[in-house]
């Protein structure tokens, strides 16, 4: 019996936000060109693959909270910087699949019907910008943190997801901190291992200040072993923190 | 046997063996084939006092050999917490 996913447990994380409450749909596609190769004698068409491309359509509910649906979704069109989403499937269990993304947003609507509550819908196109190692802008990948708030005296190595055998060709991975209270700054990091019980560091993502919401994405290029842990660590004397971290291999 | 932990390419990737955790430039006593996967990824190198054989014997009189090797080099090795 295959086990299935329901949509509900959908997450949306853009840039440094968790907008999971504002959206009631995600559409990701991911595509590959393909350039025919067909010639006198054959009897079917032929092609080989070229470029990938992928897309993200985002829909749901217009509020004008602050840091809500509205605000956000202005914010990030045009803006230099690309952000960077996930999309956690079934969210809060390490190991459930994810899609991770950097992608430039394209169009943001917002629809004011009569008879109805205003909604917005954004699309987004994926981009690699040019950025180091990142080979794909948008991924398949497992989640890495349930999403739970962690306080200051808990953090640590986070369960490992096991890919049950280490892939060649590097990957990327997506941190979001959306809560912040920790009264010192807390590396976060990504790392792999062969054998489940010593770990190296894969990923080390730039520390984040005391009280400091972020994003960042970063990609790595070789050998991923087969198991993969995020794990963060802290000075910090007081608060909590909320993070997010999902990594797509290529 | 003691291997140190060399950063990797970038220099700044370390090691974690269960709760402990070990920089770049840091030296750890690890059995050889456990640090295996380590080694080909270029993230330990055996310590310049210790002897690594790329391929480990299978014969136990050499493995007896060899811990007995180890354990006169620990002897004399520095250790690092």
């Amino acid at each position: 019996m295959p086990t299935f996913v329901h949509g509900k447990g959908t997450e949306v994380l853009l840039d440094e936000f968790d907008l999971s409450s504002y959206f009631n749909s995600v559409d990701t596609s991911r595509t590959t060109d393909t350039a025919e190769t067909t010639a006198f004698g054959s009897s079917a068409k032929s092609y080989i693959v070229g470029l990938t491309d992928g897309t993200l359509s985002l829909s749901g509910m217009f509020a004008q909270d602050t840091d809500g649906s509205d605000e956000e979704l202005s914010a990030i069109l045009g803006a230099a910087t690309t952000p960077v989403v996930t999309v956690n499937l079934s969210a809060g269990t390490i190991g459930n699949r994810a899609v991770l993304a950097k992608a430039h947003q394209t169009s943001y609507s917002i629809s004011s019907p009569v008879a109805d509550i205003v909604t917005v819908t954004a699309d987004f196109n994926a981009s690699t910008d040019g950025t180091a190692n990142l080979t794909y802008s948008i991924q398949s990948g497992v989640q890495l943190t349930t999403g739970a708030s962690i306080a200051f005296g808990s953090l640590g190595d986070l369960a490992s997801s096991d890919n049950a055998a280490s892939s060649a060709n590097g990957g990327m991975a997506n941190l979001h901190v959306v809560a912040n209270t920790l009264d010192a700054a807390v590396t976060i990091k990504v790392q792999d291992s062969a054998d489940d019980a010593t770990f190296a560091d894969l990923i080390s993502f730039t520390s984040v200040s005391s009280g400091t919401k972020t994003v960042e994405q970063k990609a790595v290029t070789g050998t991923v072993d087969r198991y993969l842990r995020a794990t963060a660590s802290s000075a910090a004397t007081s608060g909590a923190i909320t993070f997010h971290v999902a990594f797509a291999r290529y | 046997m003691k291997f140190r932990v060399t950063g990797g390419p970038e220099g700044d990737r370390g090691i974690s063996v269960g709760t402990r955790r070990y920089e770049p430039g840091d030296v750890l006593d690890m059995p050889q084939q456990k640090a295996k996967w380590l080694v080909d990824k270029g993230l330990l190198e055996p310590n310049s006092s210790s002897r690594y054989s790329p391929e480990p014997a299978d014969d136990t009189a050499e493995d007896e050999v060899s811990n007995y090797e180890n354990a006169v080099e620990d002897s004399t090795a520095e250790e690092i917490d």
